[in-house]
């Protein structure tokens, strides 16, 4: 996956928030949380919006391309 | 590759057989039970219920513990996958072994001890699962996806058995023709509704160890 986030430094330098409470603030569950921090997940722009709100924050400040910029669009056969 | 994108590999491949493995045994518990009810005349359909109720039971507690322990707990809906392929297994293995015995009523509509069984085995699938009931309200959206994709296999699954049992019941030769009368027909029916099944919940569960365990 090409996109990483801060989502776990955010959440220690809002108090140490654990994964269960930042989880139930934003409706969705613990390991979904997990994969977000370790990459494995893209959210929705709704969840992404919704973690930007806990935070207070931008989307960019909360995700980022891993490369530095946005990578080609992958080419699909279109028949 | 680099050390710890290995072990992952491997952390990952162990899950996968995990899952099989387990899907295998379960199959293979209904089929013993079956051979056991065939040789001892028993309803043992009531020992695979409580079977699968205990294991629940266990299931649970090991879950907690793992929570409590370090949090690798495996999600709600990924907790009521489990429960459902371990139900859906011990009664297709149970079917499986009665459809290679002519011996067993499935094959001839007369007499009620495989009825029986079987529909100890739903109800013991129907308690384990009310242990879980709780699990089943709490999903987010990244369980709906692999959910989605799950039951994209399920049906795809559904629709290539009907299309084999359909052609092999077409095209049986006509002194075959009476052993597939519509009671034998109707029960591997509904066999085949339980294998398509069967693979939606283990194509989930699958999903769930690729995305818990992929490499980064």
């Amino acid at each position: 996956m090409n996109i990483g986030t801060h989502l776990r430094r955010l959440r220690f330098e809002h108090g140490e928030m654990t994964q269960e409470a930042l989880a139930k603030s934003v409706g969705i569950t613990r390991q979904t949380i997990i994969a977000l921090e370790t990459g494995r997940y893209a959210p929705s722009l709704e969840l992404a919006m919704r973690l930007a709100g806990v935070f207070g924050c931008k989307l960019d400040d909360l995700f980022f391309w891993k490369d530095g910029h946005v990578p080609p669009v992958p080419q699909k056969d279109g028949r | 590759m680099s050390g710890i994108t290995d072990v992952m590999g491997v952390l990952e491949h162990s899950r996968l057989i995990k899952v099989i493995g387990f899907l295998l045994a379960s199959i293979g518990f209904g089929a013993l039970l079956a051979w056991a009810g065939l040789v001892t005349g028993c309803a043992v359909g009531w020992i695979g219920a409580l079977t699968l109720i205990g294991w629940a039971l266990l299931a649970r507690r090991h879950w907690q513990t793992l929570y409590e322990r370090n949090g690798t707990e495996p999600g709600a809906p990924e907790r009521v996958t489990w429960q459902r392929l371990a139900g859906y297994s011990l009664i297709f293995g149970h079917m499986a072994f009665s459809y290679f015995n002519p011996q067993i009523d499935l094959h001839v509509g007369s007499g009620n001890y495989l009825a029986i069984d079987n529909w100890a085995l739903i109800l013991g699938l129907v308690v384990s699962a009310m242990l879980f009931r709780a699990d089943r309200r709490e999903r987010d959206e990244r369980d709906d996806q692999i959910s989605a994709l799950a039951t994209l296999w399920g049906y795809r699954s559904l629709i290539v058995l009907l299309v084999i049992l359909l052609t092999f019941i077409g095209y049986l030769p006509p002194d075959l023709q009476s052993i597939f009368n519509h009671f034998v027909i109707g029960n591997l029916m509904v066999g085949t509704i339980l294998l398509s099944l069967i693979t939606r919940q283990a194509v989930e569960l699958l999903l769930y160890a690729r995305d818990s365990l992929r490499p980064l």
